[in-house]
């Protein structure tokens, strides 16, 4: 059976480097997405990723497990995100490609897709992503918190040092946003092939 | 539409409580703008799933500092052989204008060993002197103050030499990279690399199909020479074989009459 992570990261306080590195496999994927969702650049995801678990493992000593562990990493990302795009001052971009590459969608392709429903989906993810970088900083973090990683609206609350009621309302401002955006771009609930 | 975004946020994402829930579902039996606002909402949430990272192998492991090797102390091959080079060349130098300066001769003769310093001319009292008999070295009183000189000169010089050895261990120690700026550099090299050697490969294969063509070119026509060489004499043979054939009916009806 697998240890959680609360286990591990006590194994992990111990000495014990493997625990760590369990967890590092464990979390690395959604910390390389949040990234890469609040930044939009995969090189610089993947750096704050692989900086957020050099840093999660020198601090652990004074990791005091009121938070989850996997709330503490988000909140590492998200500074370390902060800090990126203060020190780059750039804001996110979307960084899909122009063309479809139609060996990677054949990659990603699931059962009884036809190649125009696939490429359909590719381009409404482009849309999404383009209408998500064009939000402000909070109100999209709030949505990728959220909608991404399932946390609660108290855990973001907690995370963002704000109030509950601000959550919600970022959330709910953000996916207005996003909605008018997409539709801006010609996309309709139509466009998800119901 | 009412005030009750928090709500529809709240009941979209069901992270509501059980009470909200059913105040929200009542309001919404009666409100028709909160209903069709959900729905959108709905939507959006869709259209929002469609959006993922691109997949890349991340791989990442935490390992302590000894079992790494520290880059910022280790200094790349190139780097060493050019300090270790920078070293001798400066120490070869140090060495030359040190002899230069000092004006050193050294001579082993039938006079035994002269080791003279200094721009002085070596006077005639030791240029002439020698071992007056047996075998004890000849030493003057001149001699004797030039060999404390050079004891000097040498400790001055094993001074300079140490110290460019020392900069080098700073040097080499010196600028720190972080493992950011390295794995950047080591990635940026990869890059590099990469597209060289898709450059390459694709010349090659370029250069493949190119000869290939060529080849092929160069083949068919050898082969259509050797069809028409081969049929050109077919031909010269089967009017050879005419012409024998007529010049031995010929003959025949010659022989007939």
């Amino acid at each position: 059976m697998a240890s959680s992570d609360e286990e591990l990261v006590a194994r992990s306080m111990g000495g014990d480097l493997d625990s760590f590195n369990q967890l590092v496999l464990r979390w690395e994927r959604p910390i390389y997405a949040l990234a890469y969702r609040v930044i939009g650049r995969e090189e610089e995801a993947r750096d704050v990723a692989q900086e957020t678990f050099l840093r999660a493992f020198r601090a652990l000593s004074g990791f005091k497990g009121q938070a989850k562990f996997s709330s503490w990493l988000y909140r590492i990302t998200l500074n370390l995100c902060r800090d990126w795009m203060r020190k780059e001052r750039r804001t996110p971009v979307s960084q899909a490609p122009e063309g479809i590459d139609i060996i990677e969608l054949a990659g990603e392709a699931t059962p009884n897709e036809t190649i125009e429903q696939m490429v359909g989906r590719k381009e409404l993810g482009r849309a999404v992503s383009k209408a998500m970088a064009a939000l402000p900083e909070e109100q999209r973090t709030a949505i990728i918190l959220k909608e991404y990683h399932g946390l609660t609206f108290q855990e973001i609350a907690d995370m963002l040092d704000c109030p509950l009621s601000t959550v919600k309302t970022r959330l709910y401002q953000g996916l207005s946003v996003v909605r008018k955006q997409l539709e801006a771009a010609g996309v309709s609930s139509d466009s998800l092939g119901k | 539409m009412c005030e009750s975004k928090e709500w529809v946020v709240g009941y979209l994402y069901d992270d509501i409580g059980d009470d909200e829930r059913r105040a929200f579902e009542a309001h919404m039996a009666v409100c028709g703008d909160c209903r069709d606002e959900l729905i959108a909402l709905r939507a959006t949430r869709q259209h929002l799933s469609l959006w993922s990272p691109p997949a890349r192998d991340l791989g990442f492991r935490v390992v302590r500092d000894d079992a790494v090797a520290q880059p910022a102390r280790v200094l790349p091959m190139r780097s060493r052989w050019t300090a270790a080079f920078g070293l001798a060349a400066a120490a070869v130098l140090v060495l030359a204008a040190a002899t230069a300066i000092a004006n050193l001769e050294i001579r082993y003769d039938a006079n035994g060993l002269v080791v003279r310093t200094g721009w002085s001319r070596p006077s005639s009292e030791v240029a002439g002197v020698a071992a007056p008999s047996g075998n004890v070295a000849p030493v003057s009183a001149g001699t004797n103050e030039d060999v404390a000189q050079l004891k000097v000169r040498l400790t001055e010089l094993e001074r300079v030499l140490a110290r460019p050895s020392a900069g080098v261990i700073q040097a080499a120690s010196g600028p720190r990279m972080s493992d950011t700026e390295l794995l950047q550099r080591v990635r940026t090299m990869l890059g590099d690399a990469e597209s060289r050697q898709q450059t390459a490969v694709t010349k090659r294969l370029l250069q493949v199909v190119q000869d290939f063509d060529r080849q092929r070119e160069s083949d068919m026509a050898l082969i259509q020479r050797g069809l028409g060489t081969y049929q050109g004499l077919t031909n010269a043979e089967i009017a050879t074989n005419r012409d024998m054939l007529n010049q031995l009916y010929r003959v025949a009806a010659r022989q007939e009459k």
